[in-house]
């Protein structure tokens, strides 16, 4: 036992030769014999945000305000999703965010994911390499989010998102997708998948392509004479 | 299949209450009150607008406008007898309507009856049969000369919240009738004569000053009120002497409930915890829809020799139905009230707390949630052996006797208001809910209405006492809509054949094919577990009714469903505990999306990319043996090596940023299959059951040695070597999540990596 021990809140923590043996509190044991009445899967009621230091300490842990639904992080920035609800009759997921700054846990935004389409799930999320914090839904629409520069009253700026891409109406064919991998100086990097396939295969390397952002605009109606 | 999935989409479909003028969807208490005489009435919201449900013509099928006020309405009550409506408006101001040359149907014996004149403005629909010009799309069907017998009412001086007429004995003569009227609002309560305008004028405001001492001089969100057999005060030395007293029941919007005796005029019980936990600011503070639409309801509930011994009062505020029994004609105490509502499941109910609640029976209830669920409970015993033992007791006092959801709903907006219609000649039971954006939404609860039915008829204790008891219930519920929204009224047969018609044509679907999709639920109806029915088949087709078979218990059923109908599966007629139609439905409900990784392919994949970002691509190679491959390949090749390692945790799921990747595996769970490690034991040709007992043996020891170990996910983290600080040795570092917690996604960046977990 010549290892550090560590105290963090109720947790005990053994570091000993660079790895972490977790140790269960009384309390955690209650918890289980509480949530595994099913006897068939052990579930914790449990839907926390655990961070961790590349060296392996723990930092914080936080709880998050819904079931967990992905995450993305770049940079000094994180972006949890999670279920705000229950999905509407019309399949609409719907969805809130928070996105915070890792260098000192502060919660940058949140807010609800208002992107979605009409009974379109969230299918992708990333970050591009200006740090926006970008969404695609079912439905193959890019959102970013992005702040409106005015401040909401309590010194916290309003954010918003704004679809940046329509991917639908850069497929060639009604089974053809774009499987996206990241955004890059104002490019959806991605994958464009054909066939009615949904994901690429691993077995070869794919080849990526790359759609610039295009806002939906309306066409306009004067033309030139 | 496709088909019959769209018809029921289209049969939910919500349409307009007509309260909205224009495109506007703010969310507002929405409330139905049933009249009488059949029609039901819609209001809320900003504009003043009353709408009622045209059930007169096929064609125009929907909530029209019959009357508008200047001032947004907020309550309506009608007298039993119909002759005084009033209303309640968010200025504060109120309007009594006098309707004295009005006569009920059944008082007039005459055919036709005639439209009551608060809704008179149908007739105008009815009369444009001959011309129907664009009045499908027009909700306004306001007549100019709406000059109706009314008077103002008392100034609240705050907005009006809600309005009840207190039920009368039937023994009063109409000459002696007078109309009582509890008025609440956001300055408080009280009760008052409104019989004329000049009585209205000298009547004293009943139970106001009560109300302040036991409301906290609280505001009051609603009212409900029952009829209920209490030992008489004046012969106490007779325990069978009874006398029917009027209870009230108010729920302030601090979110207490006070219970009055009306008929003694003095406070029954007030509760010392709060049974709504969200309090109600009010109207004037902006409270929400929700707030706004919180009141308790009030179902008397009678005993197997007819009185109303029981009234069961529930309110809405938390996840589940907040339940009372009241009781008054116990020896021992005076008052007797217990709490009812238990579940059959402890995580059963909304996921947010109860808006509105409906009771349909004594063994049905209708809830709906913030969560914009709406749910539909039965009474059962959690255990059926005890079922007949229990039969005997009280409504609730059976801790056996247990609510379950068998039905769930989803509307788009959550309901403030629940109205149940039944049609009288199909059978056909709907519920109407009002939706906080002004919507309607109907619900086809047929099916449940007659399993509840069965199920109360299962309860009853003896076949003897069943007509007499059927009788009870129609009585009950002829008492209750008087009181409440709460019941179903059966409408005259003309128009529930209209309101049938307007099922079938309405919005809620165009084609014929409904007609087939109606006509099962019609057929199925009429089976001889509702009495009703039972005697219209006895009629039709003597053969197929046994009389026995009325009062049989519920596991008949499937053999009574062979005859009757054979597109009916037997399985749908469960017993009392319903778990397969509840599965069945429960699939049309959509579901929460599952957790994901971005830009990762699927678990079951041989080959598969966990993770593909600004960094590079990470690909799993599921090998034997739980030793899988892990391959990272940066983006930015030119200058960084790909990474290959060997996972032999089984990572589901892994990311990777500036300072290294983070995986994450399945939690650990207990493997109970022996077979799995039989291989070894083949050389030693023992027998099978050896075999077990040496696996069983290794596994016990195994288990012991790795008894502290927690089983959540494991967690790994590759580090990079991005500067000479990082230790080479100690630089990846492993844990594993406490017992249960499953890793649902994982990302790193710049100095720190985290997890989501559940």
């Amino acid at each position: 036992m010549d290892g550090l021990l560590l105290s963090l809140g109720e947790y005990v923590h053994l570091f000993h030769y660079g790895f972490f043996i977790h140790h269960m509190s009384p309390h955690e044991s209650y918890q289980l014999s509480l949530h595994s009445f099913d006897n068939t899967v052990l579930f914790s009621s449990r839907k926390f945000l655990r961070t961790f230091s590349p060296g392996g300490n723990q930092n914080q842990i936080i709880w998050l305000k819904g079931e967990p639904v992905t995450m993305v992080g770049r940079g000094g920035f994180l972006a949890v999703f999670y279920h705000e609800s229950s999905p509407l009759v019309n399949k609409t997921q719907q969805l809130g965010y928070t996105l915070w700054d890792m260098a000192d846990l502060r919660v940058v935004s949140r807010g609800s994911v208002s992107c979605l389409s009409r009974g379109s799930s969230l299918s992708w999320v990333g970050f591009s390499n200006d740090l926006s914090l970008m969404v695609m839904d079912s439905d193959g629409m890019l959102s970013m989010l992005f702040t409106t520069g005015q401040d909401n009253g309590d010194g916290n700026y309003i954010w918003e998102w704004t679809p940046v891409l329509d991917t639908i109406g850069l497929r060639k064919s009604s089974d053809d997708s774009h499987w996206p991998v990241t955004v890059h100086n104002g490019k959806l990097v991605c994958i464009p998948l054909k066939g009615g396939k949904s994901y690429p295969d691993a077995n070869r390397r794919p080849v990526t392509t790359m759609l610039g952002l295009r806002m939906p605009f309306a066409k306009s109606v004067v033309s030139k004479k | 299949m496709e088909k019959k999935m769209s018809e029921g989409e289209e049969k939910n479909l919500p349409f307009s209450l007509g309260l909205e003028d224009g495109n506007e969807t703010e969310e507002q208490p929405r409330r139905f009150l049933r009249l009488p005489s059949g029609y039901i009435l819609a209001y809320g919201g900003e504009n003043g607008n009353v709408s009622c449900l045209q059930t007169s013509d096929p064609k125009n099928d929907k909530f029209v406008i019959v009357q508008r006020y200047e001032d947004a309405v907020r309550c309506i009550a009608v007298s039993e007898d119909e002759k005084r409506l009033a209303i309640g408006f968010d200025t504060g101001k109120t309007l009594i309507y006098c309707f004295d040359e009005f006569v009920q149907e059944n008082q007039s014996q005459s055919e036709k009856t005639d439209i009551h004149p608060y809704v008179q403005s149908l007739e105008k629909v009815q009369n444009k049969e001959e011309s129907p010009v664009d009045d499908f799309l027009s909700q306004d069907c306001i007549t100019d000369d709406n000059d109706l017998d009314s008077f103002a009412g008392p100034d609240l001086g705050a907005p009006a919240r809600d309005m009840l007429f207190i039920p009368q004995k039937d023994s009063a003569t109409p000459s002696s009738k007078t109309y009582m009227l509890a008025i609440a609002s956001e300055a408080g309560m009280f009760v008052m004569n409104v019989t004329t305008k000049d009585i209205m004028d000298k009547s004293d405001h009943l139970l106001e000053e009560e109300s302040r001492q036991a409301h906290d001089f609280c505001g009051i969100r609603g009212f409900s009120a029952g009829t209920i057999e209490a030992r008489s005060s004046k012969s106490s030395g007779s325990s069978n002497s009874t006398d029917e007293v009027v209870v009230l029941a108010s729920l302030a919007m601090d979110g207490r409930l006070c219970l009055w005796d009306f008929t003694n005029k003095k406070l029954l019980q007030r509760e010392d915890t709060i049974c709504v936990p969200k309090k109600d600011y009010g109207e004037i503070h902006d409270a929400d829809a929700y707030d706004r639409s919180c009141r308790p309801i009030a179902f008397s509930a009678n005993t197997h020799d007819g009185k109303k011994k029981e009234l069961i009062i529930s309110t809405p505020g938390k996840l589940i139905p907040c339940t009372r029994i009241l009781n008054l004609t116990t020896e021992d105490s005076e008052l007797k009230l217990s709490n009812g509502f238990k579940t059959k499941d402890p995580e059963m109910g909304h996921i947010q707390p109860v808006i509105s609640m409906i009771y349909c029976s004594e063994n049905m209830l209708v809830t709906s949630g913030r969560d914009g669920c709406v749910l539909v409970w039965h009474r059962c015993h959690f255990n059926a052996v005890t079922a007949k033992e229990s039969s005997t007791s009280s409504v609730d006092d059976n801790p056996d006797i247990v609510w379950d959801v068998v039905e769930k709903f989803k509307s788009e907006s959550p309901v403030t208001n629940l109205i149940v219609q039944q049609y009288q000649n199909t059978g056909k039971v709907s519920l109407f809910c009002a939706c906080a954006n002004g919507n309607l939404q109907i619900f086809d609860i047929t099916e449940q209405f007659q399993i509840s039915k069965s199920v109360g008829r299962k309860m009853n204790p003896t076949n003897k006492k069943l007509p007499e008891i059927e009788k009870n219930d129609e009585t009950n519920q002829n008492d209750n809509e008087k009181f409440s929204e709460s019941t179903i009224t059966p409408h005259s047969s003309e128009s529930s054949s209209k309101a049938t018609k307007i099922l079938k044509k309405g919005r809620f679907s165009a084609d014929s094919d409904e007609d087939d999709e109606i006509d099962v639920p019609l057929k199925k109806s009429k089976n001889v577990h509702f009495l009703e029915e039972a005697e219209e088949n006895n009629d039709e087709n003597p053969d197929d009714v046994d009389p026995e078979a009325a009062t049989s218990s519920i596991s008949r059923r499937p053999e009574e469903s062979d005859h009757s109908s054979d597109e009916e599966d037997a399985d749908s007629f469960v017993d009392h505990k319903f778990d397969m139609a509840k599965q069945a439905r429960l699939i049309d409900i959509t579901t929460p999306q599952p957790a994901f990784s971005p830009s990762s392919t699927p678990l079951d994949l041989e080959r598969r990319f966990l993770c593909w970002n600004h960094i590079g691509s990470v690909t799993l190679l599921q090998g034997d043996n739980n030793r899988n491959v892990v391959d990272i390949n940066f983006a930015d090749s030119a200058s960084r090596r790909p990474i290959s390692f060997t996972d032999n945790i089984n990572f589901i799921t892994g990311s990777v940023g500036e300072c290294g990747g983070i995986f994450a595996s399945d939690t650990k769970e207990d493997d109970d299959d022996l077979d799995e490690d039989i291989d070894g034991l083949e050389d030693f040709n023992m027998s099978e059951r050896t075999k077990q007992a040496v696996i069983r043996d290794r596994k016990k020891r195994a288990k012991a040695s790795q008894n502290l170990k927690p089983t959540g996910s494991s967690i790994f983290f590759y580090r990079f070597f991005t500067s000479n600080l990082v230790n080479r040795k100690n630089k990846d570092w492993h844990l594993v999540l406490p017992d249960g917690e499953r890793v649902l996604g994982t990302a790193c960046g710049d100095g720190w990596a985290a997890v989501v977990t559940r």
